[in-house]
């Protein structure tokens, strides 16, 4: 039928119509002793505290479980279930249990608890990444009635740090727990600061205050979880007050929420790198060619020309514009408070300039071709990264295109799609953070020589090798002393920064949001706890 | 014996509907057009008045005036309408829906039954809401109404769907329902034009019946002269929107008055008209407007010559449908379509098919064109296979055997200009090109009666029978030696019909082209055939000369054929002729059933008779001096 | 009617197979699960290992013999992400979304028909000419875009309706519904009508269309002369007619509606299985992304058996299609 144009526009007019004029409801205060409620922007996967190591999962873990230690917002090390511990030998740790911790159904904490704990979390049936990595390679004992002594097979300083990853259960309820109980409530006993009251999964997670605690007990009698993907529904769950809390404000969302009144938002950078790697090892790398398509050589294995992609990328300008402010720039492999920080690293300022001669200089004076790859769904603005990245390096004469890609395509050949199941990329956007806050892991997973058997440069995914690089980095391993060790880290930061060996873009900032009346510091880690945040004092 | 005339003539009795200089418009692109002018008439109590025109008179928009059923948005109605003397048109709508149904009821031409309701719930619906009967009322009334107009076994057929049951059942259903509440007046909006002959017989005399019982007047909208001779006690004639002539109908027929109530009555094929002659005979057309004879027709058609070969030789043809039912859809029997079918056609000879729906002799038409697959037997034409064993290629046949269909406005496609149409064939075939080509089709154009320059325009802006001329002009681009006509005339206006009829027995005559000539209307064929063969549940019955067919029906069908037609006599109107209420048979057999082999018996030379032994018979009551007199 | 309906069964197991066939070629085209779910620190052996657990290691077609042996058993599988068994996981979460499609469903043909009738009756009245106009919006405007409208304005601008998640649930039938309780319906009330808006243009229009379709008939005529009244010859005669098209596409979108409520439930933090299916493939949990395929064409096969019957109980010219003899 023929359409008035009157009346569609009419039709059109009349839905926007109630939006305007109509104003925002007022905040409410809340109260402590009161309830909070958290609107998550990704959801746990299971109540099961060994299942998985997601952000999501440990978040949930930690209001319920407690550590053998705890890491706080810089994520350094701190007591938790043992109120002090000691390195007794090159390969022995003592860990002395507090008094006074009790499970939520009263039983108290003991070491077969620990040891019990310690053996199963490395063989949860069916796990798709249990706590082997972190448990392996070490044997567990009774001293005695409060002490747990650990044996490592070779030296290794990051005990603690490594044991920090693991829920403590009860033995006794362990035991006999089936996997569907940890989910229904059976089996979620733990020591922390809240009981587990409800799971339904989607829906809503809910938790009770545990007035039993041995720590400091939290601001809130009950925590209601709820899971919102949605970056804008979860602003708007914010400002309607279905929420008091919510993680992951959207870049798009932080401007105005600053400025709304009743709102506030908290910050924390945190210990995670994205970055650009190269292809290190290829002698013809396939995404790179000449601008007239012939083969070349691959120009990364170059230093000179990693140095001036290095210095051609302005990172403040990504992280302020691009990122809205939602990153810090990258200089290295962690960022300022993370263990292993080299403080004297400078964040170099771009220069398009010197980057175009050193180019020249290496060789390529006329610049050659290649593709950037990256996912398109993992990180904050993957694609607006790489196509500014992209376009900063046009300008020093790179012909660049960008190809992102949905992760779990991107992952898959990034890691082995290239022939014989090698990596297939020559230069792409990748991320890396380590549960463990603090630089080793970066170190002997991203930037050591890859090697198979003994689990070494397992997301070296461009293959980079530097035999002294990797010396320094085993010395560091075995280096139980945490001075000494800092030391050794810091130098083998600089080489590798030095070398070029990965190309740091940002450290993203974690943002949350919260209605007035609530205070909260910020934490490195990505996680979003509950005991965080407090009531504001009134 | 004559009834009583109970029409005016004694004393003045008022009209039961008088109407009185009606115009009604419609509203078009162009502002209201009148679609009926200045309309006058009266129908008196007990009368049947037969409204006649042919397509695009305004005789059903009369009709759907009266009832004021017409769009009020899109219609204006002016002058006076009265019924028993209110004025229509000044009711209010809730007062006219009070008239209709109750004193004066409308049926359709094809019944027209809301199709998801069963026929008790539309029967006792009108009951209940217009005669405020209870349920229990309502079902035995519409179990009497139903036998009120014959139908058998009626308190089941109430919980019957109306498709499944036959044409001529929903007429009178309709019938029933408009009975329901005893009008004055029904009106009949073409009632039998959809049904097949027998059929259309049954419910005529259905309704001159019930007229009779119930005591009302009748309005019987009808192209069919014969039907007006039946049925009605006066007749009003209608040409394009204007009334031409009215009075009682042995008046009209006997002396008509207007050039075009001649030209109609002339183009009306009378069964019985050719006794006495042996070969086919154009009609004696009458110009519509001056009222004097079109420029007389040339004389009858050649016979054909005795000993040559025949042009078409059907020889032991049976076509047989499976029907699938049960669990797994299997085959669970088969239609018999037809069966066992034998006879020849001649060069320059007319061959027509007579039979009623479900005869076979549209299957067998189809068989012919290679349409439908033939199961035994073999069909040829001179040296080729048409259809059989050994068949040839369709293109092969193209430049022998061609076919026109019965709808003008479904065989011609509408995106194609005429001229494109025409050349088609030609040009497929490689027959012409260019400069040629075009020649051709303006002489085509010119054997069928039409101009050249008609080349040029679309299908869409030529009347039904010009359009049915294009389709003989397209059947003859090859320059075929048969011809199958499928009920190329059925669709027709009366008049339009005999000037076709009197084109094809042209062309014939020029071409010395061989008709098949498929039809259910025993005048047309009268007057076109050489010989003709009778169908029945997929056998030929009866076959032979026309006139010995015609005047000595051998067969119990052909008999009850004929006796069906109806006369366009006035005179001879009052005979009833008690038919029966059968239903056409369908030719279903089960699986494995062999048919009896088939004997002919010859009752004069060329003119056989199926031999039936003691199979059954289609019954025809009546007593037998009638029916020889048919 | 039975024969066709055996038929019907046989094709839908048929179907159900080559899905299951099709589904799990294009699972091992897309990605291993491995590297999306495994932590960065885990060592090679580690991976190698897991790869040996899930089986993943051993030819598609024995992985594949596996799967079906489970599904005879109704086992299909264990999700990787959630530690429970993949029926489960999406079975708890089907009544969720099967009363937001019901009740979104309902919306639709409360408004669409009602609506659709009248512009059919009436095409030239300026109500109709406005109904028509709104529904082009109806199914042109993105459900995303929608759903955000409707927070911003009813959840925080007017704060009347919950923004997301679900209300409060009553458990019935051992599974928990929220339509039971006024919280639980506050809550359903935006994400079904922002599912349903599509819906409704949809049978608007098909209404409207009908009842154009219908109107012109000679039997419609015939009520006219019958005498009935025109709410009688609409609601009785012409109605039940439109019905039978719109009836089987209500059928059929409601089986779309269950399955791709995506949108709807992501924006709303639905916890339905729309919202399930997504995570699931952007995280290859293999087994749940299988066993909803299957349901879903279950449900779908279903749906359409039951609209075939329906649609033969309406349409008596269908009933006896099969039965009698030409």
């Amino acid at each position: 039928m023929t359409l008035d144009r009157r009346t569609f526009m009419g039709s059109l007019g009349l839905l926007f119509l109630p939006g305007t004029f109509i104003p925002a409801s007022p905040a409410f205060a809340v109260s402590p002793d009161g309830t909070l409620t958290v609107g998550m922007s990704s959801e746990s996967s299971s109540m099961d505290p060994h299942w998985h190591i997601r952000t999501a999962n440990s978040s949930i873990a930690q209001h319920i479980f407690d550590r053998i230690v705890h890491m706080d917002e810089t994520q350094n090390v701190v007591p938790g279930l043992a109120e002090s511990w000691r390195n007794v030998d090159e390969l022995t740790w003592e860990f002395t249990l507090r008094e006074g911790a009790t499970f939520h159904n009263g039983d108290p904490v003991t070491v077969e608890d620990l040891i019990f704990t310690y053996e199963r979390a490395q063989n949860v049936p069916g796990a798709i990444f249990n706590l082997r990595a972190y448990l392996g390679g070490k044997s567990f004992e009774k001293a005695d009635e409060r002490t747990l002594r650990v044996i490592t097979d070779a030296p290794n300083p990051i005990v603690p740090r490594e044991l920090s990853t693991t829920s403590i259960i009860s033995k006794a309820v362990g035991e006999t727990a089936l996997p569907e109980d940890y989910n229904s409530g059976k089996a979620t006993i733990g020591t922390g600061p809240f009981k587990f009251v409800a799971y339904k999964p989607g829906e809503v997670i809910e938790l009770e205050r545990n007035d039993d605690y041995w720590g400091e007990k939290p601001d809130w009698s009950r925590v209601v979880i709820r899971p919102i993907p949605t970056g804008g529904s979860r602003v708007a769950a914010l400002q309607s007050d279905g929420v008091d809390v919510i993680d992951t404000v959207p870049p798009s969302d932080v401007e105005h929420l600053e400025a709304e009144a009743g709102i506030a938002l908290g910050r924390g950078t945190a210990n995670r790198m994205i970055f650009l790697f190269f292809d290190h090892d290829r002698e013809v790398t396939p995404y790179v060619t000449a601008k007239d398509g012939s083969e070349i050589p691959n120009p990364f294995k170059n230093q000179m020309v990693r140095d001036a992609f290095d210095l051609a990328i302005d990172k403040k300008a990504i992280s302020a514009r691009i990122l809205s402010g939602n990153g810090a720039p990258a200089e290295q492999l962690v960022p300022t408070g993370i263990y292993g920080h080299n403080p004297d690293i400078p964040l170099r300022d771009a220069d398009m300039a010197k980057a175009k001669e050193m180019l020249a200089e290496a060789g390529y004076p006329d610049g050659f071709k290649v593709i950037l790859h990256g996912p398109n769904d993992r990180f904050i603005r993957d694609s607006a990264v790489m196509q500014a990245a992209a376009q900063m390096l046009t300008r020093i004469g790179v012909e660049i295109s960008v190809d992102a890609m949905p992760a779990n395509i991107f992952y898959k050949r990034a890691s082995s799609g290239g022939p014989d199941g090698v990596p297939e990329f020559s230069f792409f956007l990748v991320g890396y953070g380590a549960a463990t806050g603090e630089v080793s892991a970066a170190l002997r997973n991203l930037v050591h020589t890859y090697d198979k058997s003994r689990g070494l440069g397992s997301n070296n995914r461009g293959r980079y090798s530097n035999p002294e690089l990797d010396a320094m980095i085993e010395e560091g391993m075995a280096t139980v002393d945490d001075e000494k060790r800092l030391a050794i880290y810091r130098e083998c930061c600089a080489i590798a920064v030095k070398d070029v060996a990965v190309l740091p873009l940002y450290y993203p900032i974690s943002v949350w949001g919260m209605t007035d009346g609530i205070d909260f510091g910020g934490r490195s880690d990505e996680r979003t706890l509950a005991m965080d945040f407090h009531a504001a004092a009134s | 014996m004559d009834r009583p005339d109970m029409s005016i003539r004694a004393l003045p009795v008022t009209p039961i509907l008088e109407v009185r200089n009606l115009t009604t418009s419609f509203r078009g692109s162009k502002g209201w057009s009148p679609v009926v002018r200045d309309l006058s008439f009266h129908i008196a109590p007990r009368e049947t008045l037969a409204v006649v025109g042919e397509s695009g008179s305004g005789k059903s928009v009369t009709a759907l005036s009266v009832m004021r059923l017409l769009n009020p948005r899109s219609a204006r109605i002016e002058g006076e309408i009265l019924f028993g003397g209110t004025s229509l048109p000044g009711l209010s709508d809730s007062q006219i829906r009070g008239y209709r149904g109750r004193e004066m009821s409308m049926i359709f031409q094809d019944a027209s039954l809301n199709p998801v309701y069963d026929v008790g719930f539309q029967l006792m619906e009108t009951l209940r809401i217009k005669r405020g009967l209870t349920q229990r009322d309502a079902k035995r009334e519409a179990v009497q109404l139903l036998e009120k107009v014959r139908i058998p076994s009626a308190k089941k057929r109430l919980d019957d769907f109306p498709h499944e049951l036959s044409g001529g059942m929903r007429q009178r259903v309709a019938i029933a329902m408009a009975l329901a509440c005893k009008p004055q007046l029904l009106i009949a909006d073409e009632p039998t034009t959809a049904l097949d002959v027998t059929i259309q017989a049954q419910i005529v005399e259905l309704i001159k019946q019930l007229q009779d019982e119930e005591r009302m007047s009748v309005m019987f909208i009808t192209h069919d002269m014969g039907v007006v001779a039946e049925i009605a006690d006066r007749t009003a004639v209608m040409y394009r929107g204007d009334l031409v002539e009215t009075g009682r109908t042995a008046d009209v027929f006997a002396a008509p008055r207007q050039p075009y109530t001649r030209a109609l009555l002339a183009s009306i094929p009378r069964l019985g008209s050719m006794n006495g002659t042996d070969l086919p005979q154009p009609f004696a057309l009458i110009d519509h407007r001056s009222g004097e004879p079109v420029a007389a027709a040339e004389a009858e058609v050649a016979a054909p010559p005795a000993s040559a070969a025949p042009r078409l030789s059907v020889k032991d043809v049976s076509v047989r449908f499976d029907v699938r039912g049960g669990l797994l859809g299997g085959v669970t029997g088969r239609v018999h379509a037809v069966e066992d079918v034998s006879f020849d056609i001649a060069p320059g000879e007319t061959l027509s098919l007579v039979g009623e729906s479900g005869s076979g002799k549209s299957t067998t038409a189809r068989a012919i064109m290679g349409l439908n697959r033939v199961r035994q037997g073999r069909i040829t034409m001179g040296d080729l296979v048409a259809a059989g064993e050994g068949q040839a290629p369709r293109s092969a046949l193209c430049d022998r055997l061609q076919m026109i269909f019965q709808d003008p406005f479904a065989s011609l496609d509408p995106r194609m200009r005429v001229g494109d149409l025409l050349a088609e064939p030609l040009r497929v075939h490689g027959t012409a090109q260019g400069e040629a080509l075009r020649t051709r089709v303006g002489e085509l154009l010119r054997d069928v009666g039409l101009s050249p320059e008609m080349a040029a325009r679309f299908p869409h802006q030529f009347s039904g029978g010009q359009r049915q001329r294009i389709a003989i002009a397209r059947a003859l681009a090859l320059d075929p030696e048969l011809v199958v006509a499928d009920e190329a005339v059925s669709a027709l206006d009366v008049s339009v019909k005999a000037q076709i009829i009197n084109l094809m027995m042209e062309i014939q005559r020029a071409r010395g082209l061989s008709y098949l000539f498929i039809s259910h209307d025993m005048a047309v064929v009268e007057r076109i055939s050489h010989r003709v063969a009778v169908m029945y549940l997929g056998r030929i019955v009866e076959i032979g000369p026309r006139r010995a067919v015609f005047e000595n029906p051998g067969h119990a069908y052909t008999r009850q054929l004929m006796s069906a037609v109806p006369v366009p006599d006035p005179a001879r109107r009052h005979l009833r002729r008690g038919l029966a209420v059968d239903e056409i048979r369908s030719p279903v057999r089960p699986l494995g059933y062999q048919p009896p082999p088939t004997r002919m018996i010859e009752l004069s030379p060329g003119h056989f008779v199926l031999d039936e032994g003691d199979a059954a018979q289609p019954q025809a009551k009546g007593r037998p001096a009638d029916l020889a007199k048919a | 009617m039975f024969a066709s309906i055996l038929k019907r069964l046989i094709q839908a197991v048929f179907v159900v197979l080559c899905m299951t066939v099709i589904v799990f070629i294009g699972m091992n085209l897309i990605g291993n699960p491995i590297d999306l779910l495994i932590s960065p620190q885990a060592t090679q052996a580690e991976r190698e290992r897991l790869i040996v657990e899930f089986g993943l290691d051993q030819p598609v077609w024995t992985q594949y013999l596996h799967f079906l042996d489970g599904l005879l058993h109704l086992d299909l599988g264990r999700s990787y992400i959630f530690n429970e068994p993949a029926l489960k996981v999406i079975l708890t979460r089907l009544p969720a979304t099967l009363e937001l499609a019901v009740m979104a469903t309902l919306i639709a043909v409360v408004v669409g028909i009602p609506l659709g009738l009248y512009a059919g009756l009436r095409p030239h009245s300026p109500v109709s000419r406005v109904i028509m106009s709104s529904s082009i919006l109806g199914f042109s405007l993105p459900t995303f875009w929608v759903g955000m409208m409707f927070i911003m304005i009813f959840s925080v601008k007017l704060g009347w309706l919950p923004s997301s998640g679900r209300g409060e649930t009553v458990q019935m039938l051992g599974a928990d519904w929220s339509f039971l309780t006024l919280d639980g319906l506050k809550h359903m009330l935006l994400p079904a009508i922002n599912l349903a808006l599509f819906k409704t243009s949809l049978i608007l229009r098909l209404t409207r269309a009908g009842v154009a379709e219908v109107l012109p008939q000679d039997y419609v005529r015939l009520a006219h002369a019958k005498g009935l009244s025109a709410r009688r010859v609409t609601m009785v005669h012409v109605l039940k007619n439109v019905m039978i098209p719109v009836v089987t596409v209500v059928g059929l979108e409601f089986g779309s509606v269950i399955a791709f409520s995506v949108v709807t439930e992501t924006i709303f933090a639905w916890p339905g299985m729309g919202k399930l299916i997504i995570d699931s493939i952007n995280n290859l949990d293999r087994p749940v992304i299988v066993a909803y395929l299957m349901i879903i064409v279950l449900l779908f096969v279903t749906i359409n058996l039951l609209v075939d019957i329906i649609y033969t109980l309406l349409d008596p010219r269908v009933r006896f299609a099969s039965g009698r003899a030409a």
